[in-house]
């Protein structure tokens, strides 16, 4: 044979290698072959940077950390308004008088998952002394936490103790910090006795404890730090429903049930209709956690997740917006048939959130005076929101009025923002209102200088500046683009260089002082107020609630607070974005939540369920590898015809 | 040879130095500071500072550029500003996933390509050779995108003839490496071909493979010890070049099928301001390449006994 054959051959040989291993490993594509059941399957969207509590700055770590580790208190599974309720501790915390004090006891009987870090491997009881470590490593700088700030000026000898870190030698093992190396006592944080720790405020702070239910609060035990060290962060030690049994940061984390966990049950109430939803409440009373496994994979790209879900690997899923139109319809905006006839559920939840335009109120052109207060006001009278929501969005974000959001105790109904178009009033009627703001204050938008606003380089905030330079060419307000990374918008905000930019504001939690703080004037660029919005009176009642605890009088205070930023139109108040999540029929107990992602421990599957249904969608097709198989072979063979058809061409 | 690799490498020290400028300059002057991506949202000057003092940007410029050299030497960059991990350690953990993608793609696309070079080349202008440049243009002209998006929807989600997603070491794991094998095979494909065609088209038509032909030499050993062996140089240039790159691992197709690889990290890092993890692939890869091309010289004298390396 023709050593040419013989090569055509040998080519045809892995060319069919490919084609019938393809086929053979077809029957392989179940992505957990063998897995045990009661295996709860979901995912992060970026890679896991490991469980560190002091490093739960991002989403992922955040959903990792929260339901691998405890925290003295949490959010009450399924109510709605969102409340806490005691995790760790035994009651909500005893306050004084002053509001100063607050005395919290532990449960008794809370153990460690074992662990080679305690003696035998046996794990301990948790103590006050744990809470107090957790805190103070929170508070060190050598540990780079990103989360200092709930605990910065607020518990008296707290910061002094922040300042003595920063000269101390770094050492990632430090299992305690005693006044032999020159730690500073702190009086605001003492363990009282083994089950009982007084946070001691240096004033009052009634948003406290809010933030110790969050992944920050979570509570450890020294001697994992000791042990491990620089490791510690890929070593979680908790008393939390799940300890980790395998982690792969780019990959995937497999946490399996903890032995050891307390007593815990399903919440037996609901918020309003979830008795209704299907699983919300099936579980209802049933010991903690439901599932005796759970897989969180890390999808970087939406397709595959996509993908995963919609042949059952994935047990419940946030719609991506590439995939939406295929399983939203487009008219009435609920689940499709296709979807429906599967016995898959959807889910919106509007999230924490607001979308606005920021203004910088220090830019002589749209922040300083009246005329720029009236500009301000008449684009965001003359900005389409309407448009934007149902062609920019798929009407995947829902109408605000204001920062306080109507999940806060302090939300009023009555409320509407007057530079909003109302919902009665036509596009022309909001541009004639617009006009006549600018010419009340006798603004000739022609006139005006170009606005310049700082995009981002994705496509989405790329259309959004057009359809907002489209919008406002009506008024005759020209706009012109500054394109920038997320990044180097941040530092144009802190040097004041911005005019004009898109946000938003995700709660930490659920009051409106999370969301008010951001006009407060001490908060100015790198902090929080990045209009550097400076208002003396709304700086004196910011300050005059700040210490109040929940009241009626602290309510109007806040309201007050609300109308004088929406008044002064500091930013354009656009929208929150709504949640549209999937689950599958086998699926229970899953409830969205965006401030506290605290599911694993109340999700549970049917695995029968799901067995049947993903045999049925992971039959494997022989039909293309075949004709896949047969067009490589029949091009290999229209090879070797030409090979003996044609005259050599030397 | 000795002392031709010996000036090389000598040269590649300026060029080194060069990047090491370049990339520094990027991130320190366009990069924007990465304290503030770090502190998140509720920065304030005093947690800047702090950042920018356990990063060590707030040094000078110049000290912070010594250290950089410093860790270009010792091969030694420190711990990922993210992960908080050592940068060697997790560049070790990528390279395998990486590799084992990479090579044997690497070794079926060239093979492939060569096989149909040669024979395009040898039935040049048949039905078959037009066929297959329409198809190496028309490969060529796809997007590569297109390409994974549409390979993992049909072969993977529709016809179930491959996983959809995720990896596991090898040999375990060559189930999950298939179809990223077969896209960046098909990826490479189109424009190997041409260019070998190309090469082995230029090499067919020299006098010396009519003289074999006419001295009676079978058709075979013409093709694959004069053709292939003279046409080598340009081969080799492709392939050994390309081969800096394969450790870097395929970005696109690492990110959509879950491989734990270099290409995967390095969006992460670039996304994130990741410097330390930024800097190691740069230098790294850049030392790479500089061996590479002093190792493809020497191939060449090894290829054509008329190369001389002096």
């Amino acid at each position: 044979m023709p050593l040419l054959h013989r090569a055509l051959l040998a080519c045809a040989a892995v060319a069919a290698a490919v084609v019938v291993t393809a086929a053979l490993s077809a029957c392989g594509t179940d992505a957990y072959p063998g897995e045990p059941p009661g295996t709860l399957h979901t995912y992060v969207v970026s890679e896991m940077k490991g469980f560190d509590p002091t490093q739960a700055g991002e989403e992922t770590t955040t959903l990792l950390v929260l339901n691998l580790y405890d925290q003295l208190y949490e959010f009450d599974y399924l109510a709605r308004p969102f409340r806490l309720v005691p995790c760790l501790a035994e009651a909500m915390p005893e306050v004084s008088a002053d509001g100063l004090t607050y005395t919290i006891r532990l449960k008794r009987g809370v153990r460690y998952a074992d662990d080679p870090c305690f003696p035998g491997g046996r794990g301990r009881e948790l103590t006050a002394h744990d809470v107090v470590f957790s805190f103070l490593r929170l508070m060190d700088v050598r540990v780079e936490s990103k989360g200092s700030w709930i605990f910065a000026g607020r518990l008296a000898g707290l910061d002094a103790f922040h300042e003595a870190t920063k000269v101390a030698p770094k050492n990632p093992a430090r299992a305690a910090y005693t006044a032999a190396e020159r730690y500073p006592e702190v009086p605001g944080l003492v363990a009282v006795d083994d089950h009982t720790v007084r946070l001691t405020l240096t004033e009052p702070y009634p948003q406290l404890v809010w933030t110790l239910a969050m992944p920050y609060g979570s509570v450890y035990p020294p001697e994992a730090v000791a042990t491990y060290g620089e490791e510690f962060m890929n070593h979680p030690v908790a008393t939390g429903p799940y300890t980790v049994a395998e982690y792969s940061p780019a990959q995937r984390v497999v946490l399996v049930r903890n032995p050891t966990y307390r007593a815990e049950t399903y919440p037996t109430a609901g918020a309003e209709g979830d008795a209704a939803v299907h699983g919300r409440l099936d579980d209802a009373g049933k010991s903690l956690p439901l599932n005796d496994r759970v897989v969180v994979t890390v999808f970087k790209e939406t397709q595959p997740m996509w993908l995963y879900f919609q042949r059952g690997f994935l047990d419940r899923v946030g719609v991506p917006k590439d995939n939406f139109d295929s399983a939203i319809d487009p008219v009435t905006r609920e689940l499709k048939a296709s979807f429906r006839d599967r016995g898959i559920e959807l889910d919106k939840d509007p999230r924490l959130e607001v979308i606005y335009d920021l203004f910088n109120m220090q830019d002589p052109g749209v922040g300083q005076g009246e005329k720029a207060r009236a500009v301000r006001r008449a684009i965001s009278l003359a900005l389409d929101q309407e448009w934007a929501t149902r062609h920019m969005y798929n009407d995947r974000v829902s109408r605000v009025d204001g920062p306080i959001l109507e999940e806060f105790p302090e939300f009023d109904p009555a409320f509407r923002n007057p530079w909003k178009r109302r919902p009665d009033e036509t596009r022309a009627q909001v541009l004639d209102r617009a006009r006549k703001v600018l010419a009340d204050a006798g603004v000739d938008p022609r006139a005006l200088p170009p606005i310049e606003q700082d995009v981002q380089e994705s496509t989405i905030d790329r259309q959004l500046f057009l359809a907002s330079q489209r919008d406002l060419a009506e008024l005759g307000i020209q706009v012109k683009a500054h394109t920038s990374t997320w990044q180097e918008m941040q530092e144009r905000i802190d040097r004041g260089q911005v005019q004009t930019c898109g946000l938003s504001w995700g709660a930490d939690y659920p009051e409106a002082q999370n969301f008010l703080q951001l006009f407060y004037g001490p908060n100015k660029p790198p902090g929080p107020n990045g209009a550097n919005y400076q208002n003396p009176e709304f700086d004196r009642l910011y300050d005059q609630a700040a210490t109040m605890q929940p009241s009626a009088a602290r309510t109007a205070l806040y309201r007050r607070m609300q109308e004088i930023v929406v008044d002064d139109c500091v930013w354009v108040v656009r929208y929150r974005r709504l949640q549209f999540t999937l689950r599958h029929p086998w699926t229970y107990g899953y409830r969205y939540n965006d401030l506290s992602p605290k599911y694993f421990k109340f999700c549970r599957v049917d695995d029968a369920a799901r067995r049947g249904a993903n045999a049925e969608a992971n039959r494997v097709a022989f039909g293309p590898p075949l004709a896949i198989g047969a067009a490589v072979a029949g091009l290999l063979a229209a090879m070797v015809v030409v090979a003996r058809r044609t005259k050599r061409g030397w | 040879m000795a002392a031709y690799v010996l000036r090389r490498l000598l040269y590649g020290i300026p060029i080194l130095l060069g990047i090491t400028v370049v990339t520094f300059l990027l991130f320190h002057v366009v990069g924007g500071d990465p304290a503030r991506m770090l502190a998140g949202k509720m920065a304030t000057p005093e947690k800047l500072a702090e950042i920018r003092h356990e990063l060590g940007t707030d040094r000078p410029m110049f000290e912070q550029y010594l250290e950089f050299l410093r860790q270009t030497v010792t091969f030694d960059f420190g711990r990922s500003w993210q992960e908080k991990r050592p940068v060697g350690e997790l560049i070790v953990a990528g390279l395998a996933p990486s590799l084992s993608l990479a090579v044997p793609a690497f070794f079926l696309e060239t093979v492939l390509a060569l096989a149909l070079a040669l024979y395009c080349a040898f039935y040049r202008g048949s039905f078959v050779d037009r066929s297959i440049v329409v198809a190496a243009v028309a490969g060529i002209s796809i997007p590569s995108l297109a390409y994974i998006i549409f390979g993992q929807y049909f072969l993977a989600y529709e016809w179930k003839m491959f996983p959809i997603f995720g990896y596991a070491p090898l040999p375990g794991g060559v189930a999950f490496l298939l179809l990223p094998m077969v896209i960046w095979v098909l990826l490479g494909l189109g424009s190997e071909v041409r260019f070998y065609r190309a090469v082995m088209l230029e090499e067919i038509q020299q006098d010396y493979v009519r003289t074999a032909a006419a001295k009676g030499l079978p058709t075979g050993r013409i093709l694959f010890r004069h053709v292939l062996k003279n046409a080598l140089i340009p081969v080799i240039t492709r392939v050994v070049i390309s081969i800096p790159f394969l450790m870097l691992g395929s970005l696109l197709i690492e990110l959509f099928f879950g491989i734990p690889g270099l290409g995967n990290m390095t969006v992460e890092a670039l996304n994130r301001s990741d410097f330390p993890v930024v800097k190691a692939f740069v230098v790294i890869g850049s030392v790479l390449y500089i061996l590479f091309s002093i190792l493809t010289d020497v191939l060449y004298a090894w290829a054509d006994p008329r190369v001389r390396l002096r």
